[in-house]
């Protein structure tokens, strides 16, 4: 029975197989021609719909695993909507699968297994030098060179900072570009703030004497909770805090561009410092560095943080995203607003670093015979009619975020805009229409037809939005580009489970000093983790970052 | 003469002869042929199962890069181990299984045997199956709603310190789950209170088999019911109780897992980090393989020799084995 039944499934991976990975055999399709030359060629009879993208007679189907946690389910409704006008409009079927699991380890097990897609989207620097390195993924410098003007185009002279070392392209670059807009911020309760007077807050003492008083203000919430000045959840990022006193993603930089870790520096023991004073006096969170996201969500929006370091959407959510849709009594102003604070004497509060690099790669993978139908695609996606198309779901519907009128002219739905202004927008609602479902090559900096518009739908309206200006206003200069600070840490690199030993102790450690009883425990504590983390190898984390920060700037002078 | 005594000679007379002890084994497999074909379903199952993936133990002797051939990775031989007993994180890392597990062996071993003699003793039928299916519930729910109830209960804001403050006996709330010092006792907890039911099912059977004419005769030489657990139950669950024990210590080096993960937070990561955990961190999510199955091996390995040495002394001292 065995041996049929492993007969047979041999039979089928080889029929599989033969049938190619990128194409769905048609069968109106008796010209014999490839499903490559098929839609490649431009034939006479070949339609070139409203967005110029000639429509391939055959399907061009692509399989993708996104490596990028997600709820499949969720997926799967979000790009239904798009997928149906893929389909409709391009003859092109995306059959795209995302986990809720750790990607790495999804990504370390197909290779084990060699059981994987056509395409990988969000694959980060380190798998794409293993992929690369067994020959799994595929040079994609030719198909570039054929059907991909488009993408040099738009990455410029950049293109060639993707390359290898042998002047060769394995992926396409996703999330590049430089997003003018800051995200890590200070936070603080708009309406309580404004009852205080709004006093000056613009280092972190203003900071915390404006949260004192107004927690002895607010000192419990409606149910009689007791409440806080700051909390943060168990994924706390201390490199945010360390902006405010001047250091760069946690490290300070000397003019040399030498490195040294916040834990190195008399500023990293100054803003311990400083929180601890937050704890002993009772105003930080007994559970900052245990809350679940759920919880640490929870007791904002019951109303029990006054303020709050981190990135601008997470008070937005847990704020007053929920207060709007639960409180019939609510009121514009009662929300967190984003503001700068920066320590007196560090030169500024570098608290937006901007990769232009991207986040990670998509790439096409050996087990696709297709891919230059696919690279087309993907080229299509990195032009600014596809980017929007990619970026911001269907157009033309009831609830669609904008209008494509073909032949290149757009507009954004007045309606969607302006339940975004009046802060009224669904985005539960609007995600069904598929917007970013499909960044296969996404830029973030404004797209180069009208120099204006971006990726994400709601940032496009900053500058009319009350609140998303304010918040733009207070934190302008806090934006530094962090490119040259991309280093990866390979597998096979011996430092790579040293610097994971060194986080993880300074995450236990940091709170341990933070959650101190005394100031003097607090430094005792501080100087206790920083020796035994240089002893533990810091010091050589902070050699091989220095001397990888040198090696980018000068290759990318 | 029996059949066994009849082999036992053939034996003898084998071994004078120059001949294995190979021939008895195919005497007895003739013999017991049923019962070995009876065992095929399993001993394939044990085979795919349980010994063909043994052959990924190789993995911990070489470089191995996923989607590489084990057998064709580059061989290191005793790299992995050396690394994972040189690391910064060894010491505390074997603390934290021993104690753990050690924990789990004197306290969470005990409870189950204590918990199934006091079921024995309920006379009430319906109350007895009543409380013995309510302590299996626990087993049945997971960890992740487990650690839910945890800090639920045992948070800063949690039942606990409500229910302390309000008495008088604290002024300001202790952070349970975030102090190391409390973790110990709460993990070993946690752990009796899922398993302490479950556990109990195989003493109970085992209790069951206890002839009950020796009560009988214990009652009427005038024990009482401390009595009679003494000297008739206690002794007469004590092969199960010796064989659990055997299997119980060689697993000392599995702590747990999941609970860990979910009870476990960033401020006690010192006093929570065991084996397990480390190779799953340290192993599976950061691609090195290798490293994890080295981890995972020496904890087999250490393991089986506990398996042997506690079986060769129970043999020795109580005249009880397992092998």
């Amino acid at each position: 029975m065995k041996k049929i039944i492993s007969t047979v499934m041999s039979f089928a991976l080889i029929a599989s197989l033969a049938a190619g990975c990128g194409s769905n055999e048609n069968a109106g399709n008796t010209n014999g021609q490839t499903p490559s030359s098929a839609a490649a060629s431009t034939s006479a009879n070949q339609k070139v719909n409203e967005y110029g993208w000639a429509v391939p007679e055959k399907t061009l189907e692509i399989t993708a695993y996104q490596a990028d946690k997600s709820n499949p389910d969720t997926v799967a409704k979000n790009t239904e909507l798009i997928n149906q006008y893929l389909l409709e409009k391009f003859n092109v079927k995306i059959n795209k699968t995302q986990l809720d699991i750790d990607p790495n380890e999804k990504l370390n097990l197909m290779l084990a297994s060699n059981d994987y897609p056509d395409v990988i989207i969000a694959m980060n620097d380190d798998n794409l030098s293993k992929w690369k390195s067994q020959g799994k993924i595929q040079e994609l410098t030719p198909y570039v060179d054929e059907v991909g003007s488009d993408i040099k185009t738009a990455l410029g002279d950049t293109y060639k900072r993707y390359l290898d070392e042998n002047g060769k392209l394995y992926g396409i670059p996703r999330g590049w570009g430089l997003l003018p807009l800051p995200d890590r911020s200070a936070h603080i309760r708009w309406d309580w703030y404004n009852e205080m007077g709004s006093p000056k807050i613009e280092t972190p003492d203003d900071y915390y004497t404006v949260l004192k008083k107004m927690l002895e203000q607010h000192s419990r919430n409606s149910k009689g909770e007791k409440a806080y000045a700051i909390s943060w959840n168990e994924n706390c990022n201390i490199e945010t805090l360390a902006a405010i006193w001047g250091l760069k993603d946690g490290y300070k930089e000397a003019a040399d561009h030498n490195l040294t870790h916040w834990l190195n520096t008399p500023e990293g023991l100054e803003f311990t410092k400083y929180f601890n004073r937050f704890y002993r006096e009772g105003m930080l969170d007994p559970d900052a560095f245990i809350n679940k996201f759920d919880d640490w969500k929870t007791k904002f929006s019951n109303e029990r943080i006054m303020g709050h370091i981190g990135n601008w959407w997470e008070s937005w959510n847990a704020g007053h995203e929920i207060w709007q849709k639960s409180d019939p009594n609510w009121k514009e102003d009662q929300r967190y607003v984003q503001i700068k604070i920066k320590a007196p004497q560090a030169e500024n509060a570098y608290l937006a670093p901007k990769d232009t690099f991207g986040w990670n790669y998509t790439v096409i993978t050996d087990k696709c015979k297709d891919a230059v139908e696919i690279m087309k695609f993907i080229n299509f996606t990195m032009t600014p009619i596809g980017t929007r198309l990619v970026s911001w779901g269907v157009p033309n519907t009831a609830d669609s975020n904008w209008k494509y009128d073909g032949d290149g002219k757009w507009s954004f739905d007045e309606t969607a805009k302006q339940s975004l202004l009046s802060g009224n927008y669904d985005y539960t609602k609007h995600d069904l229409l598929g917007g970013s479902q499909f960044w296969f090559g996404v830029q973030q900096s404004p797209l180069p037809d009208d120099n204006t518009s971006v990726c994400w739908y709601d940032q496009n309206f900053n500058q009319d939005s009350k609140w998303k200006k304010m918040f733009n206003d207070n934190l302008k200069g806090t934006i530094w580009d962090s490119t040259a600070r991309r280093i990866t840490f390979t597998p096979e690199n011996p430092l790579t489970p040293v610097k994971q030993q060194i986080e993880d102790s300074i995450k236990t450690g940091w709170a341990k000093a933070v959650l101190s009883k005394t100031e003097e425990d607090c430094t005792a504590n501080f100087n206790e983790l920083r020796d035994k983390m240089n002893k533990a190898g810091l010091h050589d984390i902070e050699k091989f970052r220095t001397e990888e920060y040198k090696k980018n700037l000068e290759a990318w002078k | 003469m029996s059949r066994v005594a009849a082999d036992n000679i053939l034996l003898d007379k084998d071994s004078k002869n120059g001949k294995s002890k190979l021939n008895l084994f195919f005497r007895r497999l003739r013999r017991e042929r049923e019962l070995w074909l009876i065992s095929i379903p399993m001993i394939v199952w044990v085979a795919i199962f349980a010994y063909y993936p043994m052959y990924g133990v190789f993995m911990s002797f070489v470089d191995y890069i996923p989607g590489k051939e084990i057998f064709s990775s580059q061989w290191v031989g005793f790299k992995w181990f050396m690394e994972f007993f040189t690391s910064p994180d060894f010491g505390i890392i074997m603390r934290n299984t021993l104690v753990i597990s050690g924990l789990n062996l004197l306290i969470g071993f005990p409870a189950p045997i204590l918990l199934a003699i006091l079921f024995n003793e309920i006379r009430n039928k319906y109350f007895k199956k009543t409380i013995q299916s309510i302590s299996y519930l626990p087993y049945f729910i997971s960890w992740v709603v487990a650690a839910s109830l945890l800090y639920s209960f045992l948070g800063n804001d949690g039942i606990l310190n409500d229910m302390l403050m309000r008495l008088g006996v604290l002024n300001k709330s202790v952070s349970f789950l975030g102090e190391s010092k409390y973790f110990w006792t709460i993990i070993t907890a946690a752990n009796i209170w899922k398993n302490i039911g479950w556990s109990t099912i195989i003493y109970l059977s085992a209790i069951a088999g206890i002839d009950e004419e020796l009560y009988q005769a214990g009652a009427v030489d005038g024990l009482g019911r401390f009595g009679a657990v003494w000297h008739i139950t206690l002794p007469g669950i004590r092969p199960t109780i010796i064989l659990l024990w055997i299997l119980a210590v060689g697993g000392l080096l599995n702590a747990g897992f999941e609970q860990q993960l979910l009870i476990g937070n960033v401020q006690t990561r010192e006093v929570w980090d065991v084996i397990d955990t480390y190779a799953y961190r340290f192993g599976v999510q950061m691609g090195r393989y290798s490293y994890g199955t080295a981890v995972g091996l020496m904890k087999s390995v250490i393991g089986l020799g506990l398996v042997l040495l506690t079986n060769k002394v129970s043999k020795k001292a109580m005249g009880l084995s397992i092998i």
